[in-house]
């Protein structure tokens, strides 16, 4: 079995598992982006189309491996580039994306045809003391990201009289050392400068994100207020583990820039860089744990028997209108919130493309990453 | 503070959320000092536009239940143990529940039945106080039996 096709296989094994799994991190009342009320989480219509879905993902995913191996064994090299070599996991997750675009539709129109929300009573609810009594974040869990940084930092210090005239290049996670470029300040302390960014950046986004709009549900108010509190204070914790574990792959790189024995000599260039993206495996294991234990604004925390009773004349207002592409963006121009909870793909937030800022945002990144490019060639 | 808006109510949202305040001070849930969200936080979280919510604060404002101001931001100023209202209140909502009980009359809703209603709406602000009185005699009671054991 030669590397490209295990590449392959691994990356549609990834892109099969990823797609069977998006639709069971939403929220029950939010099967394939679609709002329902909470009593048609388990509906037929709901239920069918999820196990169809999984059915067909799976089986995509079967074909997708058996047509790749079988394409490797007629012509046992027919990769040119890396690019050319992801070919088949590519069509995959664009197929899966059809595929959960077609659930999404399907389900809108049982909705639509059956009237869901007829005979409903629609509201929004808000829990004022999520802003006068803020949830107060565990930052001392960012403390490893920073030793990992101040570790790194030291070693690039002790090393840096050490250092070759020429450095290798890094070409995403893997390190080509027969593209050199020549040793600087710059250059050597590259990998330093990208962790201060990432310890600087995660916690900056964390304080922004855990102020956006609550997502709480009408129908169950107290319950889901106090959820998400519970998220909220969890929250940190993955986020943290995951900038620790990102910079820990940037030390790990760093080693093998810095042409430091045992990463950069003994061990081969594939195992190295397989141990380089080991500690972000880690952290995707971590946000996966979070996410089937706590769930989007701590939906699958367990509730207490008065929240279980709870009970309120309103259902979560439909707002289906404002969600496009499957329920993957947003945009509403009458929503002042700037960063609101993305419907599809577990604990993420997405922009409303409804506000000034975000377009303001847009065009500030379409500026500056021609110049960031052209300053960094 | 849960503050739950009804879409579908023809009560316009600004009165809506001036409402549950009103109830929440009258529970309880808020007393005198409680701080309010800013506008723009109560805005962005009901998903609406801030100058409504400003709409219903100056409502408030204006009924001497709250205060504004720049520094400290929305601060509750009356609740039930802040003493009598002052002078115009209880001219003005007498009028108001005279209307209140003549729809009540004009739908022919019994007296008695109108008494009862009256009754168990009432009983819902009073409950909230009397848990607390229960709860700060049961911790007094407790510190006192501590005090005699020392």
């Amino acid at each position: 079995m030669t590397m490209p096709l295990v590449t392959d296989l691994l990356a549609i094994t990834l892109v099969t598992v990823l797609g069977w799994s998006l639709p069971l991190l939403t929220r029950p009342e939010l099967p394939f982006g679609v709002r329902v009320p909470p009593g048609y989480a388990a509906d037929p219509a709901v239920v069918g189309e999820r196990r169809r879905h999984a059915r067909r993902v799976l089986g995509l995913g079967a074909l997708a491996a058996a047509v790749t191996v079988v394409a490797s064994a007629a012509a046992p090299d027919p990769y040119g580039t890396p690019a050319v070599t992801l070919a088949p996991a590519l069509t995959l997750a664009l197929a899966d994306a059809l595929l959960y675009g077609l659930a999404h539709r399907r389900i809108r129109a049982a909705k639509a045809r059956e009237g869901w929300y007829a005979g409903t009573r629609q509201g929004i609810t808000a829990d004022t003391r999520l802003r006068t009594e803020r949830v107060r974040l565990p930052w001392p869990w960012l403390a490893p990201a920073v030793l990992v940084l101040l570790a790194t930092a030291a070693v690039g210090i002790a090393r840096y009289g050490g250092l070759p005239p020429t450095l290798p290049t890094a070409h995403g996670l893997a390190v080509d050392a027969s593209d050199r470029v020549r040793t600087t300040l710059m250059t050597a302390f590259a990998p330093v400068l990208v962790q201060a960014a990432l310890t600087l950046l995660m916690p900056l986004l964390t304080a922004v994100l855990t102020r956006a709009r609550p997502d709480l549900d009408a129908a169950r108010p107290a319950g889901s207020a106090r959820r998400y509190r519970a998220y909220l204070a969890r929250l940190v914790r993955p986020i943290a583990f995951g900038t620790a574990c990102a910079n820990l792959t940037v030390l790990l790189l760093a080693l093998r820039l810095w042409e430091t024995r045992p990463l950069a000599g003994p061990l081969p260039p594939g195992p190295a860089t397989a141990l380089t993206c080991a500690p972000l495996a880690l952290a995707v294991v971590a946000w996966l744990v979070f996410e089937f234990r706590v769930g989007q604004a701590g939906h699958r925390l367990p509730a207490t028997p008065e929240e279980a009773a709870e009970t309120s004349p309103l259902v979560q207002r439909e707002d289906d209108r404002h969600w496009h592409l499957a329920g993957f963006v947003y945009a509403n121009r009458t929503d002042p919130a700037l960063f609101v909870h993305q419907r599809s793909g577990g604990p993420t937030w997405t922009m409303n493309l409804g506000h000034p800022a975000t377009w303001t945002l847009i065009a500030a990144l379409t500026l500056l990453a021609p110049l960031a490019l052209t300053a960094t060639r | 503070m849960q503050l739950s808006l009804d879409a579908d109510s023809e009560t316009p949202i600004y009165q809506q959320i001036r409402d549950r305040i009103v109830e929440a001070i009258a529970t309880g849930e808020l007393v005198a000092g409680s701080a309010l969200p800013s506008t723009r936080q109560l805005g962005t979280d009901l998903a609406i536009n801030f100058h409504t919510v400003n709409k219903a604060y100056d409502l408030l404002r204006q009924e001497g239940l709250i205060r504004v101001n720049r520094k400290s931001g929305a601060v509750v100023r009356r609740d039930p143990r802040s003493g009598p209202p002052e002078a115009p209140f209880p001219d003005d909502w007498q009028a108001r529940l005279r209307t209140l009980l003549a729809e009540a009359a004009a739908q022919g809703v019994d007296q008695d039945e109108v008494r009862r209603r009256v009754g168990g709406v009432l009983d819902t602000f009073t409950a909230r106080d009397l848990t607390e009185t229960e709860t700060e005699t049961e911790v007094e009671a407790e510190t006192k039996t501590e005090g005699a054991r020392a």
